[in-house]
């Protein structure tokens, strides 16, 4: 029973990091523009197609995959910033959204046209054999992707810590204003932003698109990662990351010790629990309003 | 703006549509409507499934048609949901005004549209769905190969007496598609071998992850589990089972049966059983070299698959019937048409036959097949399917 | 000029008296059209009077629309009750279940509302399949058409007449709610929650208020379409279709009763247009959306009306509403 259990939480964390890095990119899309880019499930759905013709149209080998990928997927998030959100920059929060929301469908029409809507297997370098370890089994895929994740996570922290540019960014989500003040070209942080989060819902792409197969509806995962952000606090970093691998656990659980019908709505009773106790989240502090 | 788009569409939908004789028939053409899923959860079958009745359809109209008719195909895409399927419906027989709903896909989705298309006494024939219902639903619906309902039977009888294994699970989607199977395979496990299934776990529509149901699976000791899905979900259960170290036999009606089913499980759908309806697609055989041929012409890009001779044999089902309906083509002329089709064999080897309250076409015949190095090989020869039902 | 005032309520007049005539000229699948752009004009209306006007965000609307859809169709098949009672009933329950979710929505606001009202629509899909007692789940509920005094509302002539009369009620009472003191409170809410509680306007009552009424006409909205579509399945309730709804207000003008109605014939006749299309369908659509959008970020009556008075001098230049949410 204990394994049983474990694997569950194992599996349920792999799911929840991918979740994790997908809500990633809704919170630093929204820190810094207010917007919320409901595009981003497609970035995800379509790096996975990316990496899927490199590599098996191409024949490019994997590392070289992921790089490419990670590249044209944050060049991607560039092209949809300029093109359909920098315009109505000013316009009500609303109308950018259902911009985003017009582009989800236009990106997602557009696999399919290109790629057909079968479903397709993306082939990965993890193995999906199970592995023992005393009273824990997993595979090494669970593995990966967390490690993967881990790995993305640690990296982001770092650079919006030390580096230049992201405190650039961080001053930006801050207050515009005074990083005008201060010489940050907000502009470019605002690009830069798309582009970091295409960039992450790349990766994720790369990273759960072997385990639930491709094809032009992968964008809806971004549903759930969305719910994920909004349960740690969509206003925090950590908040979003926290909030992505609990709802992977959860959900794991609920469908374990319930039905099918109860795990999928196990996290949005959780969530609805949530947010009338802490109405901004786990972590999320309450925005402050200027009156 | 917006008024001109509502004007000018205003102007197209009241643009009038020609005059038919009866609904889809005119001296040259039968116009016959389809409501499949295009883009959506069973896209591959509904994609598929089209491209195999246009292929007999091209043929024919090559020849010069049936009785000097061409026939044409129209086809909305549903993406697998029942109110879509409602609005597309109104729009093939209003609009379009079709002669028959043929080969209409999914479960639920025609469940959707089974009381419109009666209440328009449009024939709903030879939907893209086993269920058990269709064969027993009145006159303005027909079947045309074994239900799930039956296949289960047959499936649990194999498990039961060949395999002798009593410790049986069922994986099931939660909706009318999974519960046929399910309910079918339930009431034979206890009415013939006075068993229960060990697990019932259920899954919804468009799910990906399976690890729990994977995990309740292995719990019960089930050493076979049914498999009343389509295509994506058995590779994906299969995996996730083998994950945790659990391997029972895996085994399905016909929806499992296709190449996508080996494309994605790879390795893990080795050794999974599926039933078959009807041949499969690489036999030999007068009807399946023409089906070949066919596809070959028409639809090169498409790989012959159970999928596409599924719709193929259906459209020359349709032929068939056309042919004995005979120049004067109406609904009731070519329901009589498919009721008088007895012991009639297309070229393979296999016979559909109607009369009187058998609305069940090919339905004595299945047979097991075996994912066996990554193809589909047959197991066991055919089997005649005992009528079942579901209580 | 005088006659430039006259303007739209000429227009108006003559939309009306086409709509009336419209049986005469149209099939019937032109009349099926027209009856479910009535009902989504309807939910429009609720929608935008809760998000639009009073500023909540709500995603939970296709839940409102399925409370009123079964509740007119439990209704009717298991207690055989008359359809306009059927229908009050369901507006009426819909417009409390409103309320109940507006009280523990009241300290939310902006995504975090939209999340809880999201959450809202997806555990009322799943309770309409556990209920299934009731409700059939999922196998789905077939629905008789609507009857009264003996007239049966089966023919796609007479559902879209039934539609349209509600419709129309509907609408004149929404521009009286709107007018009035409702509409105010509401607007001052949406638009600075502190200064109008400031100002003596009772947040809690308003925006439960707002709940209720938005409900009410969801749920009537959702009644209807049980009558007129006659097949109600779990699976059309989802969370799309939420995101539909809000489409529909902002593509179509929000705080705006002529963008609801904009908004509905968007959403209901583009589509039929491209229907021919096949593959490429969704593509366009997308296209169009996006690029009304940035053309109209304001939506067809922000634009519309922006044209009107530049035009033809009607009204005064719009309001630019302030940014929603956060």
């Amino acid at each position: 029973m204990a394994e049983i259990l474990t694997s569950q939480v194992v599996s349920g964390l792999a799911t929840g990091c991918v979740y994790a890095l997908i809500a990633l990119g809704f919170v630093l899309i929204f820190k810094a523009t207010d917007v919320v880019n409901f595009a981003q499930g497609e970035f995800v759905m379509a790096s996975g197609f990316m990496s899927y013709t490199l590599l098996i149209g191409f024949g490019v080998p994997y590392g070289l995959v992921l790089l490419a990928t990670v590249v044209l997927s944050g060049f991607m998030g560039v092209v949809l910033e300029r093109v359909v959100v920098r315009p109505i920059m000013d316009a009500p929060i609303f109308s950018i959204v259902i911009a985003t929301i017009g582009a989800s469908i236009v990106l997602r029409s557009s696999a399919g046209i290109v790629f057909g809507y079968d479903v397709l297997p993306l082939p990965t370098i993890f193995s999906k054999d199970p592995v023992r370890l005393g009273f824990l089994q997993f595979t090494a895929m669970d593995v990966g992707v967390i490690g993967s994740s881990l790995v993305i996570m640690v990296g982001l922290y770092l650079f919006f810590k030390l580096t230049k540019t992201g405190m650039a960014m961080r001053a930006t989500a801050q207050s515009q204003t005074a990083a005008r003040l201060m010489g940050v070209s907000v502009k470019r942080i605002f690009s830069l932003t798309w582009a970091i989060s295409a960039a992450i819902g790349g990766v994720a792409g790369v990273l759960i698109a072997p385990i639930v197969y491709l094809d032009p509806n992968l964008g809806f995962i971004g549903v759930k990662a969305f719910a994920g952000a909004i349960l740690g606090g969509f206003g925090s970093i950590p908040g979003a990351i926290v909030g992505g691998m609990l709802l992977g656990v959860i959900e794991n659980l609920s469908g374990y010790f319930f039905n099918a019908g109860i795990k999928q709505v196990s996290t949005y009773i959780l969530l609805i629990l949530v947010l009338v106790v802490r109405p901004a989240g786990f972590f999320g502090a309450a925005p402050v309003r200027r009156v | 703006m917006n008024w001109i788009i509502a004007a000018l569409t205003l102007l197209v939908l009241l643009g009038s549509s020609p005059v038919w004789a009866e609904d889809g028939v005119t001296d040259k053409e039968v116009v016959i409507g389809a409501g499949l899923d295009l883009t959506g959860a069973v896209a591959n079958w509904g994609v598929n499934i089209k491209a195999g009745m246009e292929a007999m359809f091209n043929r024919v109209n090559a020849a010069g048609g049936v009785h000097g008719r061409t026939i044409r195909l129209i086809s909305y895409d549903h993406v697998y949901q029942p109110p879509k399927a409602v609005t597309n419906a109104k729009r093939l027989v209003e609009r379009d005004k079709v002669f028959v709903m043929m080969g209409h896909l999914g479960t639920p989705t025609t469940k959707a549209v089974k009381d419109y298309l009666e209440e328009k006494k449009v024939p709903n024939i030879f939907p893209a769905t086993l269920a058990s219902m269709w064969t027993n639903s009145g006159k303005w619906h027909v079947g045309d190969l074994a239900t799930y309902t039956d296949q289960t039977g047959l499936i649990v009888d194999y498990l039961v007496k060949e395999r002798k294994i009593r410790k049986i699970a069922s994986f099931y989607q939660d909706d009318e598609y999974g519960l046929d199977g399910h309910l079918g395979g339930k009431a034979r496990l206890k009415h013939t071998h006075d068993l229960s299934y060990v697990a019932e776990v259920d899954y919804k529509r468009a799910d990906i992850d399976f690890s729990s149901q994977a995990a309740k699976l292995k719990e019960s000791g089930a050493e076979a589990v049914i498999l009343q899905a389509v295509y994506r979900e058995p590779p994906r259960l299969a995996e996730q089972c083998h994950a945790i170290g659990y391997n029972p036999l895996f085994i399905g009606p016909s929806p499992i049966v296709l190449a996508k089913t080996i494309e994605l499980g790879g390795k893990h759908v080795e050794g999974m059983i599926g039933v078959e309806v009807y041949p499969l697609p690489t036999e030999p055989g007068a009807f399946l070299d023409q089906y070949r041929a066919d596809m070959a012409k028409y639809f090169p890009n498409l790989p012959i698959d159970t999928t596409n001779l599924y719709g193929y044999q259906k459209a020359a089902l349709f032929v068939e019937a056309m042919q004995r309906a005979g120049r004067n083509l109406t609904r009731d002329s070519v329901l009589k048409a498919i009721e008088s089709i007895k012991d009639w064999d297309p070229g393979w080897g296999l016979k559909y036959g109607y009369g009187g309250d058998n609305r069940r076409g090919m339905s004595n015949a299945g047979r097991l097949v075996v994912v066996k190095d990554g193809k589909w090989v047959k197991v066991s020869d055919w089997t005649e399917l005992k009528e079942i039902g579901r209580k | 000029m005088a006659w430039r005032r006259r303007l739209p309520g000429a227009a108006l007049v003559v939309v009306g008296l086409s709509l009336l005539a419209l049986p005469g000229v149209a099939d019937n699948y032109v009349l099926y059209v027209m009856s479910r752009l009535f009902v989504y004009v309807l939910v429009a209306l609720g929608l935008n009077l809760l998000t639009g006007y009073a500023g909540q965000v709500s995603l939970g609307h296709a839940a409102f629309f399925a409370i009123g859809a079964y509740t007119a169709a439990v209704l009717a098949e298991r207690w055989q009750w008359p359809s306009v009672l059927c229908l009050v009933a369901a507006a009426l329950f819909t417009a409390l279940v409103g309320y109940l979710l507006g009280l523990p929505c009241l300290r939310l606001s902006g995504l975090y509302l939209a999340m809880a009202t999201l959450g809202f629509t997806l555990i009322v899909q799943e309770m309409l399949l556990q209920l299934s007692v009731l409700t059939h789940g999922s196998e789905g509920m077939k629905v008789a058409p609507a009857s009264l005094l003996g007239l049966t509302f089966d023919s796609d002539t007479r559902k879209y007449y039934m539609l349209l009369v509600v419709t129309a009620g509907m609408l004149l009472f929404a521009r009286n709610l709107v007018r009035g003191r409702l509409g105010r409170a509401f607007l001052a809410i949406r638009d600075n929650e502190r200064a109008a509680a400031a100002m003596g306007v009772n947040l809690a009552r308003y925006k439960t208020i707002a709940f209720a009424v938005s409900a009410l006409y969801t749920g009537l909205a959702g009644a209807l379409s049980a009558f007129i579509v006659g097949f109600l399945d779990p699976q059309e309730f989802s969370f799309f279709l939420s995101i539909q709804f809000i489409t529909i207000i902002i593509l179509g003008g929000l705080a705006s009763l002529l963008g609801s109605v904009l908004g509905a014939c968007f959403l209901i006749f583009l589509p039929e247009l491209l229907a021919g299309l096949d593959v490429w369908q969704a593509l366009v659509y997308g296209l169009i959306m996006v690029v009304t959008i940035l053309f109209m970020p304001f939506g067809l009556s922000g634009a519309l009306r922006r044209y009107a008075f530049r035009w033809f001098g009607i009204g005064a230049e719009p309001m630019i509403p302030r940014r929603l949410g956060h």
